[in-house]
């Protein structure tokens, strides 16, 4: 066994973040390369051809590369928000959706489907990614003020109230789908199923800010994170405001989600196992954990997308089947083979 | 001192003060009161606590502390039965939880004008649950006791590398450093944190039983390493029931009884049969051997407490 001790060098550090880069990198460059129509790249790209005889120029950069690029952001951002969820709560049960995120955004969604959306769909936006958006963070607000004991929010409480939550806008949406009518209900269903259809850049641009503003905030709280990883008590003693790391980082964790889920529904999973699959792959230090998550949930909703675009071709799956059946194995796998690195 | 004048209260703290410290078993501590208060200055006093209380709920009062202090270069020990206050003072100390009233100053600075951030530094609090989650080695667990003095970078130096590598020698657990914490027992756990707090180079530690879950030979050996900082000017808190075995160690004994303090001294002077009595409800038995003292339940009374 090694003697001194192995710590976060920038050599090691930049040597896995190229890792995890390239990774993401070959992802977003292969993606573009299949689908259900055939797309001769060299004529593509050609721009000697007038754009409205160039019907593969169209495809590529009006359809496939706007959902390319959305599910990469929409990965990152779920895969994230999930780590961050980990780590404040300690708990690796955490994802996104732990704290009603998703459930907030479901309601809200099939409050604007059921409403008919006419007063929202005034807007630019579509009325259920505002409705989503909304919610999620209402939800997240909620679930924070019933956690809130005196000024204090314990781990075992909001995990408590975020799961309760979870439950009552599930039976809710039941219930608004046990009384809708027909095309509401399909719907509904698809919505929660998740989309990963793009026309055009809005939907990114719908989730690409928050993206941003968390990598650059999360960068001064990797370290934080580690502190905390030994529990409030020990974080606190060593001179952090727990609370005020967990009430800016859950706001960005939820806002993350939010936008995700607003955008693209419901993705269960990405959230969740991503960020194991990295603290499996690179330790549970999370100054590479962080970045390595927005790299790899990125780089895996693109292969998921990929895949439920062209297994049933012309048909596309809902990504959110994907993310699962093919999610649950290699995750499954990497607890078998390295059993003893994770902690329940 | 150095020939300005000196108040009258400062007088009555100083004599206070070497009045306190004649009582510590430490020969190294013992000196003339009268010499003592005219030639040289008071020394920092780590902490210093009066008349502080502490309620959970309003009305119920755990803890209630006339006067407290602990010096540099000073090994205390908290005993007394469960529900005492033990931790709780401990908890106060580390500035987890706030008193109601009182004085609780840090080297003669009021705990509201200090930094969580420099109390860190200072101080190391080893708290009595330990948590470590996500499979962290040994080394980055006690890389983390660097923390507080790190300031933000966002890559370790190499001199906090140097510091832990030698906190880790300290503990004797030196090549570990690639171990997952998660796979240790807890009586290796509790020495890696140890390590961690040996790490923050502390100039005062707080540690609720810390060898509770040690084999008899790394309790010796823990406790004579604490003793060597101890020896080096670190003041040591430690909350324990091995109170037998402490007394080998520890400077002074400081027995708590619902919430109060009833004894403040040497261990030769309070692991005694008629105050052990007093305080736990349990008839004893103690007996000495040099520094050692092994003590024996003799009857025990259904009930407990102080009757």
């Amino acid at each position: 066994m090694n003697g001194s001790i192995k710590s976060l060098s920038p050599l090691r550090f930049l040597a896995w973040m190229l890792g995890y880069i390239v990774f993401g990198a070959a992802c977003v460059a292969i993606a573009p390369l299949f689908g259900s129509q055939h797309v001769d790249l060299s004529k593509a790209l050609d721009f000697s051809i007038p754009a409205y005889e160039n019907q593969g120029r169209a495809i590529l950069f009006t359809t496939r590369i706007p959902r390319i690029m959305l599910a990469f952001v929409a990965g990152g951002s779920l895969a994230l928000s999930g780590a961050v969820m980990q780590a404040l709560l300690r708990n690796p049960l955490a994802s996104p959706f732990t704290l009603g995120v998703a459930s907030g955004g479901t309601l809200g969604a099939a409050l604007v489907i059921l409403g008919g959306g006419t007063l929202l769909s005034a807007f630019i936006v579509p009325g259920t990614v505002i409705g989503a958006f909304i919610m999620s963070l209402l939800t997240l607000l909620l679930v924070w003020a019933l956690a809130n004991n005196r000024g204090r929010v314990t781990t075992g409480t909001l995990l408590l109230a975020g799961v309760s939550i979870n439950f009552f806008f599930g039976a809710i949406v039941l219930l608004l789908q046990y009384t809708s009518d027909f095309e509401q209900n399909f719907a509904l269903i698809r919505w929660m199923m998740g989309s990963l259809d793009a026309v055009g850049y809005d939907s990114v641009n719908g989730i690409f800010p928050a993206l941003v503003l968390s990598i650059i905030v999360l960068f001064f709280y990797a370290r934080i994170f580690n502190v905390m990883a030994l529990g409030d008590e020990a974080a606190e003693t060593s001179g952090i405001s727990t609370n005020t790391v967990k009430i800016v980082c859950f706001a960005i964790s939820g806002l993350l989600a939010g936008a995700a889920v607003s955008q693209v529904g419901p993705i269960g999973f990405v959230g969740l196992i991503v960020p194991h699959a990295v603290r499996m792959i690179s330790g549970p230090d999370y100054r590479l954990v962080l970045p390595a998550s927005v790299l790899g949930g990125g780089g895996f909703l693109v292969l998921c997308d990929l895949l439920s675009r062209t297994v049933m071709a012309p048909t596309e799956l809902p990504p959110g089947i994907i993310t699962a059946m093919l999610g649950a194995p290699f995750f499954l796998w990497l607890l078998k083979s390295k059993a003893r690195e994770i902690v329940i | 001192m150095t020939g300005t004048t000196i108040s009258p209260v400062e007088i009555c703290n100083k004599v206070e003060f070497i009045v306190r410290r004649n009582r510590c078993a430490s020969p190294r501590l013992r000196f003339t009161p009268f010499i003592d208060l005219m030639s040289t200055p008071m020394p920092d006093t780590l902490y210093t606590v009066k008349n502080l209380a502490f309620a959970y709920e309003p009305g119920k009062k755990v803890l209630d502390v006339d006067l407290f202090h602990v010096s540099p270069g000073e090994f205390v020990a908290l005993i007394g039965p469960n529900g005492a206050g033990k931790s709780t003072l401990l908890k106060i100390l580390s500035g987890l939880i706030k008193p109601a009233s009182g004085v609780l100053e840090f080297k003669g600075k009021k705990f509201r004008d200090i930094s969580s951030r420099e109390l860190a530094k200072k101080v190391a609090y080893l708290p009595q649950d330990d948590e470590v989650h996500f499979p962290f080695t040994v080394g980055e667990v006690v890389m983390l006791g660097r923390w507080p003095h790190t300031g933000g970078a966002f890559f370790d130096s190499a001199r906090d590398i140097e510091i832990s590598s030698d906190a880790m020698k300290r503990v004797g657990i030196s090549d570990w450093s690639g171990r997952l914490i998660n796979e240790l027992s807890g009586g290796e756990r509790a020495r890696v944190l140890l390590a961690k707090a040996i790490a923050t180079q502390p100039e005062c530690m707080l540690l609720d039983e810390p060898v509770s879950n040690l084999d008899i030979k790394y309790r010796a050996e823990a406790y004579a390493m604490l003793r060597s900082l101890v020896e080096s000017g670190v003041g040591i808190v430690v909350v324990a029931h091995d109170i037998g075995s402490m007394s080998r160690w520890a400077d002074r004994m400081v027995l708590l009884a619902g919430g109060k303090i009833v004894v403040d001294g040497a261990p030769s002077d309070v692991l005694k049969e008629d105050i052990l009595e007093r305080a736990y409800g349990l008839s004893v038995k103690v007996i000495t051997d040099g520094n050692d003292r092994a003590i024996f339940p003799r009857e025990i009374k259904t009930g407990g407490g102080a009757e």
